[in-house]
């Protein structure tokens, strides 16, 4: 029998409108005909809304644990509440970030401070090198190869008098860089995979006999 | 203690508070299956507050007085069945390194050791802004040529074939954050498209990409002010698209329908609702973010005849590659180097060649760094 206690019936729902929507996805798909298209597209926006909705009760909810801690003389929270009401309003505002107040916030405060945060990371990243880059075996020699040829392959100057430099750089990008990333690409999208039959598939013995001696373990 | 129900100051003894009779230990998660299977790794801890606990895992006595900055409560009976319970006080509670399994850090090293990285670093970061003032100053090395590779040239054999009355949909999805590096590659592009006159429809996955593109195109005016040969309509956009992969499926089968206002979408690009993404000759992503590339990918280029073109930075270029020599991404642009090359390619002096000499002296600063670096290690290791 079906247990429809309070708890069931909304994981029951949730599993309903999960495979009503892949289905429907799934036939847009495979036919394009006319009623999924429509179909499809009125669940993407309800998708879209509801992740909305959800995304805001979650800023609200950690404006709220701020406003908390700020009663409390946090200096911290009380810098990032004043933030979130005064981008917040300057969004509502006519216009939004493109004038008014809304534009010059972006001009002026939030572009060059977001540029200067990023700016930053290849300092770090040449004092991090400085610091921690170690040639004690064969893979340090490797990283070390690797970093000097791009490098120098991208150095605009040297690229263009010694061209063959550009062209390493570029082999090393396509061949091994570009394997690796298709191996990480591959895998995970195989492991995805994996993951879905075995949650989806009922056990057979063999699987079985794996869980049992997992859960033996 | 203070309970997390009821707010009290309460003994910190017992399961439960004094006053409410609320639980003071939250329920124990079991240990991961992977770690009970291999033994390689230690169940995790749970962390209440203010206490680190475990029933199943007796800390190394050891370990404790000397890693944890704490004093360890005398063992009483019970804590001694349960296993170690370590009171933290309330910063080391906040510390999220602290949940990620024994041992704990170590502690930190003494006032001189951490000051002499701080030397380190500032003697960096002066020098390499030295540099950067220096060579844009002087860009002595502005008229050096450019290494050209060929997606470059099929990127701009692409735009240059497009048909008079073409629409180019262009992507906005990065952030002020990495606009020093895409506005580099967006100008030369953007430059291109108008220089044809074809129509660009402009939208963004990202709540800041119509700004980023209004400066975008600002800064491109800019440059463009130069060339008399700057002509093409208006560009429309379709503003901010929020929902990422289902933004683009939505996207794939009606531009119009997926952004925020259809009838105004309507209205500007001179579109119907019907159709879909392939009304569009060539789609142009400038994407600092290798998710988004990858939906666009997933959602649009797969299912489409239209072809995508991408004009990523160099950070997330690499991860792109594969998709590019699947032909699933006609053309891949990444960061500074091919963005001079395209600038060679329009016979143009814009801001990437601007550049030159900077980028060249910050390359070498950085291979300088990494070579004294190397060399250190290396005679460390013959010392040791």
């Amino acid at each position: 029998m079906m247990d429809l206690s309070s708890r069931s019936v909304p994981r029951l729902l949730a599993v309903l409108m999960a495979l009503t929507s892949g289905l429907l996805a799934l036939g847009n798909y495979f036919f394009g005909l006319a009623i999924f298209t429509t179909a499809t597209q009125f669940v993407l926006k309800v998708t879209v809304l509801t992740s909305g909705a959800a995304l805001l009760m979650a800023a609200l909810h950690l404006a709220v644990r701020h406003v908390t801690r700020a009663r409390h003389k946090d200096v911290g929270s009380l810098l990032l509440v004043l933030g979130f009401v005064l981008m917040f309003v300057a969004g509502l505002a006519p216009g939004g970030f493109g004038a008014g107040l809304g534009g010059w916030l972006y001009r002026w405060l939030l572009v060059p401070g977001m540029a200067a945060l990023f700016a930053l990371l290849p300092i770090f990243l040449a004092y991090a090198l400085f610091r921690h880059l170690s040639v004690r075996d064969t893979g340090g020699v490797l990283f070390l190869l690797g970093l000097v040829i791009v490098l120098m392959g991208q150095t605009p100057a040297l690229a263009t008098k010694v061209p063959a430099l550009a062209g390493l750089r570029h082999s090393l990008l396509i061949g091994p860089v570009a394997a690796a990333f298709r191996g990480v690409i591959l895998g995970l999208s195989l492991g995805a995979l994996m993951a879905i039959i075995l949650k989806v598939v009922p056990r057979s013995g063999l699987m079985r006999r794996a869980g049992q001696q997992e859960d033996e373990a | 203690m203070i309970c997390p129900h009821c707010g009290q100051e309460t003994p910190d003894v017992g399961d439960v508070c004094e006053h409410c009779g609320g639980a003071l230990l939250p329920e124990v998660r079991p240990p991961r299956l992977l770690s009970q299977i291999q033994g390689l790794i230690l169940p995790e801890p749970v962390i209440s507050v203010g206490r680190l606990h475990h029933p199943d895992v007796t800390l190394p006595p050891a370990l404790l007085p000397e890693h944890l900055d704490v004093v360890l409560p005398e063992p009483e009976p019970q804590a001694a069945a349960e296993g170690h319970v370590v009171d933290l006080d309330e910063e080391a509670d906040d510390g999220a390194g602290q949940q990620e399994g024994f041992p704990p850090p170590p502690p930190p090293p003494p006032p001189a050791l951490q000051a002499q990285p701080n030397l380190t670093m500032a003697i960096i970061a002066s020098a390499m802004l030295a540099l950067i003032v220096a060579g844009s100053l002087w860009n002595v090395l502005g008229n050096a040529g450019a290494a050209m590779r060929p997606a470059v040239k099929e990127a701009y054999t692409f735009i240059e074939i497009l048909p008079d009355d073409a629409q180019v949909l262009v992507a906005w999805d990065y952030d002020p954050a990495t606009q020093g590096e895409m506005r580099l590659l967006a100008q030369p592009l953007l430059h291109h498209l108008q220089r044809r006159g074809v129509k660009i429809v402009s939208m963004s996955l990202r709540p800041f990409g119509p700004d980023v593109a209004t400066d975008a195109m600002a800064f491109s005016a800019r440059w463009q002010a130069l060339d008399s040969r700057s002509l093409g309509p208006a560009p429309s956009s379709l503003g901010f698209i929020p929902g990422d992969a289902l933004a683009l499926r939505s996207l794939a089968l009606s531009p119009v329908l997926a952004s925020s206002q259809p009838s105004m979408s309507a209205q500007a690009t001179g579109m119907r609702q019907d159709e879909t993404v392939e009304r569009f000759d060539l789609v142009i992503e400038f994407s600092a973010d290798y998710a988004s590339s990858r939906h666009w990918i997933e959602q649009v280029a797969v299912r489409s005849s239209s072809r995508l073109l991408v004009a990523a930075s160099g950070a997330i270029a690499p991860s792109l590659r594969p998709y590019e020599q699947s032909g699933q991404i006609r053309a891949l642009l990444a960061g500074y180097p091919d963005a001079l090359a395209y600038e060679s390619l329009l016979n143009q002096v814009g801001p990437a060649r601007a550049q030159v000499t900077a980028q060249t002296l910050a390359l070498f600063f950085i291979l300088g760094v990494v070579l004294l670096a190397a060399l250190r290690s290396i005679v460390g290791r013959f010392r040791s």
